[in-house]
């Protein structure tokens, strides 16, 4: 034990229970039952759904996360990696609508959605890498296919593999989220830093 | 007179090796310490399934060494303990591991 401590492994281990918690995953699979929902159904109040999921991201580390793992101030290199994650969701947003802008002007003759399952993508893949949370990728993924299909066969279609998506996402983020509070329960009352 | 017999390059190496580091519990505590900033009680206890009173008593050995530095503070009215390597545990740890290093390099295989 004491003879190989990986310090890289132990860091990603200590990060992880904040990222895997199941609140982004919650957040992206409401995000796609939303969509899905209000263009199934052409009733924009199910974008209501958007605002429980931008408080659990906002607020569940807060009151449930942070009580129950405990309360950390990560290596100045976490914070880089934070860093670069917001950096490059910055630069590839400003590519994106930069090229977009392109197409709309038929400067690129290239349809712009392309441009958007790339965004999409490169998003996923940044924040899977530097949140060191694989699974996100792969809701970049959902998210890419969802938009092919809306771009070539249309909103209903879309709309239905927002939806199909959203159900998947939001089932893997409420497994993940029951799994997290099991594994972590509150600390007892008279222990130290407990209620 | 009785004269000490030298020691050899592997018993000089183990001889160096911090105790104070080397006990598992401890061990773990200063590894975990030593990849985050600073980290509280319920951190400590989540990732090295040490108990309350365990960690405690480890905790102390390693601020008596003057490796950990333990603060309290209130947080939403509550007391709350925060803890996190010194520079001088930084260099403990750091040390130990190139010692470590250093030992089974020596040993004979």
């Amino acid at each position: 034990m004491a003879t190989n401590i990986d310090l890289q492994s132990l860091e990603v281990k200590a990060w992880s229970p904040y990222a895997r918690d199941g609140f982004w995953d919650l957040f992206f699979g409401l995000m796609m039952l939303s969509a899905g929902l209000s263009t199934l159904t052409d009733n924009s109040w199910f974008n209501l759904l958007l605002i429980p999921a931008v408080l659990m991201v906002a607020l569940g580390r807060i009151f449930v996360t942070v009580p129950r793992v405990g309360r950390v101030v990560f290596s100045r290199q976490r914070e880089l990696r934070i860093f670069k994650l917001t950096m490059g969701i910055g630069v590839a947003v400003a590519a994106a609508v930069a090229l977009l802008a392109m197409t709309q002007k038929d400067i690129l003759e290239i349809s712009g959605s392309v441009f958007i399952v790339l965004l999409y993508l490169t998003v996923f893949a940044l924040m899977a890498y530097y949140m060191n949370y694989g699974r996100l990728f792969i809701y970049g993924v959902l998210f890419a296919n969802t938009h092919l299909l809306w771009s070539t066969y249309g909103e209903q279609v879309g709309g239905m593999s927002h939806l199909v998506s959203g159900i998947i996402v939001t089932t893997f983020g409420l497994i993940t989220f029951i799994r997290f509070l099991r594994t972590n329960p509150r600390p007892l009352i008279g222990e130290p830093d407990g209620d | 007179m009785a004269t000490e017999k030298p020691k050899s390059k592997a018993q000089e190496s183990i001889l160096e090796i911090d105790k104070v580091i080397h006990e598992p519990a401890r061990l773990m505590i200063m590894a975990y310490l030593y990849v985050v900033e600073s980290a509280d009680f319920v951190f400590l206890i989540r990732q090295t399934g040490l108990t309350w009173g365990n960690l405690s008593a480890h905790l102390s050995k390693l601020e008596a060494a003057g490796y950990v530095a333990i603060e309290k503070e209130f947080l939403n009215k509550r007391p709350h303990t925060m803890l996190h390597l010194t520079d001088a545990g930084r260099t403990a740890f750091r040390e130990y591991r190139a010692r470590i290093n250093n030992v089974l390099k020596v040993l004979p295989k």
